[in-house]
């Protein structure tokens, strides 16, 4: 990060073409229903074109918008604790539109909150622990513990449909 | 790719088209919306950087005006007033100048001198508990001047016309009315000695019916209240006596 932008429209699309899935995916794993997620994905945005922060890579631009994302999130997901007592109603409301959603990635849904992002940047994006310690910013036996407890709980329920290779 | 299953799984998840479209165009809003806030709060700052700066400038005007009030009572400006209170009134010492060159006692006549008895004292000064010395005029007998101590407080009575003091003394000319006589007083500070203390002395002057009166007490400036209020007593004491009736002693 170097120094506050005022982004063109032009420069804004090109970052949301970059990145739109990635971000798209990291908000459903949480948001679980597809309105939500179009919700927590402009607010992603909306705070890229806030702070107008600069990157120094292509890189540094994903992993700011993970990060960012996942902690949008975090936070709708708070305030809807505080307001409502069963949050699981409130998600069948929603519906999903045409998105297909398998049996493996309900797991992935189900998993606790904190293993989530750790979770879609280690097995899709395919990143290694210290990648996603310095894009998470955590230190990494955090993230190793996180793993560990995520591919217990995903060996747990898929069986013979999780192999690590 | 650590798993295909989930890597499958996850492909399946992006947003359809007329999402896509929403999400832009709302992203793209804000984006015209941000640029527009963010020049419009520019040039506001610039105009409020300078409004900011008001209540700091009060804080320093109040700093400064709380500052000189207490520094000037404190005499952190080398101007500070002592006050005592007596009997008859405020008594106000003000910063004098100090101690200087020394003048010769010369009372223009031929003079002898003794000192006075207790008696004559008493006489004198009533229950001060002053010893003095007195001069007189060698050829009518007449006292003309006393010098004596009351504790720590040297005194002197001279008569109309009579030198008060070998030492001319820088005092301020403010006076402080005690029981209707004008009561010029000051005090001055002498500079550190070798061991770091400076003394203070209190001094007093005042006038009772053509009998002139000084009073001085001093001190290490540590204890500089005993010494005010020890002058003050002293002077307060020989206003409430009256005018010392000098010519019921002579040789």
């Amino acid at each position: 990060m170097t120094k506050s932008l005022l982004r063109t429209d032009r420069e804004i699309v090109e970052i949301y073409e970059r990145h739109k899935k990635t971000v798209y995916r990291v908000c459903f794993a949480y948001m679980k229903n597809s309105a939500d997620t179009e919700d927590a994905v402009q607010d992603t945005f909306f705070q890229l074109i806030k702070t107008g922060t600069a990157f120094e890579s292509v890189e540094h631009e994903k992993a700011w918008l993970i990060r960012t994302a996942t902690n949008i999130c975090k936070n709708i997901l708070r305030n809807w604790w505080r307001k409502r007592g069963n949050l699981e109603d409130y998600e069948n409301l929603r519906g999903n539109g045409d998105i297909e959603i398998d049996n493996v990635f309900t797991v992935v849904m189900g998993l606790p909150d904190k293993y989530k992002t750790v979770v879609y940047l280690y097995y899709y994006e395919g990143y290694n622990s210290i990648e996603i310690s310095k894009i998470l910013d955590k230190p990494q036996s955090t993230i190793r513990n996180h793993l560990h407890e995520a591919r217990i709980v995903l060996r747990e329920k898929l069986g013979g449909d999780f192999n690590e290779k | 790719m650590k798993n295909k299953r989930i890597i499958d799984s996850w492909n399946k998840i992006e947003p359809d088209s007329a999402a896509d479209v929403r999400m832009l165009d709302a992203i793209l809003a804000r984006n015209r919306l941000g640029r527009f806030e963010k020049r419009k709060v520019f040039t506001m700052n610039k105009a409020f950087n300078w409004k900011r700066l008001a209540p700091v400038a009060a804080c320093l005007v109040m700093i400064i005006a709380v500052t000189a009030i207490f520094g000037n009572n404190a005499g952190w400006f080398g101007s500070k007033v002592y006050t005592a209170e007596l009997n008859g009134g405020t008594l106000s010492f003000y910063k004098s100048g100090s101690l200087g060159a020394e003048n010769k006692l010369d009372f223009g006549v031929d003079v002898t001198s003794r000192d006075l008895t207790a008696e004559e004292n008493n006489t004198l000064f009533g229950d001060l508990g002053v010893t003095s010395h007195g001069v007189f005029s060698e050829s009518d007998k007449m006292l003309l001047h006393v010098e004596g101590r009351a504790g720590n407080a040297k005194v002197i009575l001279a008569a109309h016309g009579t030198p008060v003091s070998d030492a001319v003394i820088e005092t301020n000319r403010n006076t402080s009315e005690v029981n209707g006589i004008q009561v010029s007083a000051g005090y001055f500070i002498t500079h550190a000695n070798s061991q770091g203390i400076k003394t203070i002395i209190y001094l007093a002057s005042f006038d009772m019916n053509g009998v002139q009166i000084y009073v001085e007490c001093g001190g290490s400036q540590d204890m500089s209240e005993e010494w005010k209020s020890e002058i003050a007593y002293v002077i307060d004491t020989l206003i409430q006596n009256g005018t010392p009736n000098l010519s019921a002693i002579n040789e």
